[in-house]
């Protein structure tokens, strides 16, 4: 039938040509840069060996293509393996190569995820067996208005929406205080002495480890910034910060303890001021994939641009239960728009 | 069982209808419903039932019940 293959490095240029076209995107796009498609498939990543890009050809030609963003979820019952599949395409004119490459993807790790994505993938995930578990709420703060207006298409409600995010921004609750909390940058995380990580305790969460984190760190489709937490000169958490364009998106984030929502607004609040600390940037994104999390981002300031569904398949999750991830679980902390 | 008979208690399995006739021009263009994910079941159910693998060549090419017959019988798939 379709045989998936593992893409070798001479195969990037025509994965760069094939998702371009596939996607509409122009010859420049970032994340299909052959920087940007080497670091996916290629790049040292602590939870899956390299090739993770795969394809299927027809005359010399890629008819299909996905790539495997490894994961794993610490669950109360153990560690799952897992993987998100990106830079999902096909031949629009080869019916079933995709899918062929998300039912061979499958078969590499316990569990398959998916998030978002356009409306023909949300349409065809549950008819490949994959359920919707949650979502992860995309949240945003404007801080630079006018910035961020000027960055994006305008038109004629251009000045509407101005006035209602000035608005918006007088009425939102002041930033708390965030005295106890410092931030140190640093530029890998391997280097790191027991930055504390996301536990399950008792929930499920995507597991994090310095390598993991490094592994974003070396993203060349967005200028990646990475943070250490101190609180009374112990680390207590980071942040990953990910600029793309005017936005900033607090990539991934973590304090403890992990359950105090003070703490934790207080982290949030720092990552915000790191964010706006270089005058580009004009909107700030944020991921909340738990109530805990929503209710902090809320308590902050953030508006809900979107709710994402975070589709599955296979098993090690039990249904109902919440999972906490973010950005780093699939392509978001890289991708221009937003 | 023939051929025919056969494919068409693939095609009612995979579509989930038991009514279902199949004619030579049951295709794609035809039934909306056989969309990529009904197309990589098709061929897999096939390649169960008939114990043959198709080429990426015959899996990417426009397909229908004709053309799926045609390749089964040059398989050496027979009634």
């Amino acid at each position: 039938m379709f045989d998936v293959t593992a893409l070798a490095e001479t195969d990037l240029a025509e994965a760069g040509r094939f998702l371009r076209a596939v996607f509409g995107e122009v010859e420049n796009y970032p994340p299909f840069q052959p920087d940007a498609l080497r670091w996916k498939a290629f790049d040292s990543h602590p939870f899956a060996v390299a090739p993770r890009s795969f394809g299927v050809w027809h005359e010399q030609r890629l008819i299909g293509h996905g790539t495997l963003a490894p994961l794993r979820f610490l669950t109360p019952a153990g560690e799952v393996t897992a993987h998100c599949v990106i830079d999902w395409a096909a031949d629009p004119n080869t019916r079933g190569s995709g899918v062929a490459i998300y039912q061979a993807l499958a078969k590499r790790t316990a569990m398959q995820i998916g998030i978002g994505g356009s409306d023909d993938t949300r349409a065809m995930l549950p008819r490949m067996r994959m359920r919707v578990h949650q979502t992860i709420g995309v949240y945003e703060r404007r801080d630079r208005v006018l910035a961020h207006h000027l960055s994006t298409r305008q038109d004629w409600k251009t000045p509407a929406r101005i006035a209602r995010d000035v608005w918006r921004n007088l009425q939102r609750p002041g930033l708390v205080e965030t005295r106890d909390l410092t931030a140190r940058r640093i530029t890998t995380f391997s280097e790191e002495a027991a930055v504390p990580m996301p536990s399950p305790d008792g929930g499920v969460c995507s597991e994090r480890t310095p390598a993991f984190l490094d592994f974003a760190l070396r993203c060349p489709a967005a200028r990646m910034e990475g943070y250490v937490f101190e609180a009374q000169g112990a680390p207590a958490g980071y942040c990953v910060l990910s600029r793309v364009g005017t936005s900033c998106r607090i990539a991934d984030l973590w304090v403890e303890p992990a359950r105090d929502p003070a703490r934790w607004s207080q982290a949030t609040v720092l990552a915000v001021r790191l964010a706006m600390t270089d005058g580009a940037t004009a909107s700030i994104l944020a991921a909340g994939s738990t109530a805990f999390l929503r209710g902090v981002l809320e308590s902050q300031g953030f508006r809900l641009q979107s709710d994402e569904p975070l589709f599955v398949r296979g098993s090690g999750v039990e249904a109902g239960s919440e999972i906490h991830f973010g950005f780093l679980d699939y392509d978001a902390y890289y991708l221009p728009g937003g | 069982m023939s051929l025919d008979t056969r494919l068409q208690s693939v095609f009612r399995e995979v579509f989930d209808d038991n009514s279902l006739t199949l004619s030579g021009d049951f295709s794609p263009a035809t039934h909306a419903d056989w969309d990529s994910v009904r197309h990589v079941e098709l061929l897999i159910a096939m390649e169960e039932e008939f114990g043959i693998k198709f080429t990426t060549e015959e899996a990417a090419s426009p397909a229908s019940a004709a053309q799926f017959k045609t390749w089964l019988r040059a398989k050496g798939v027979t009634d």
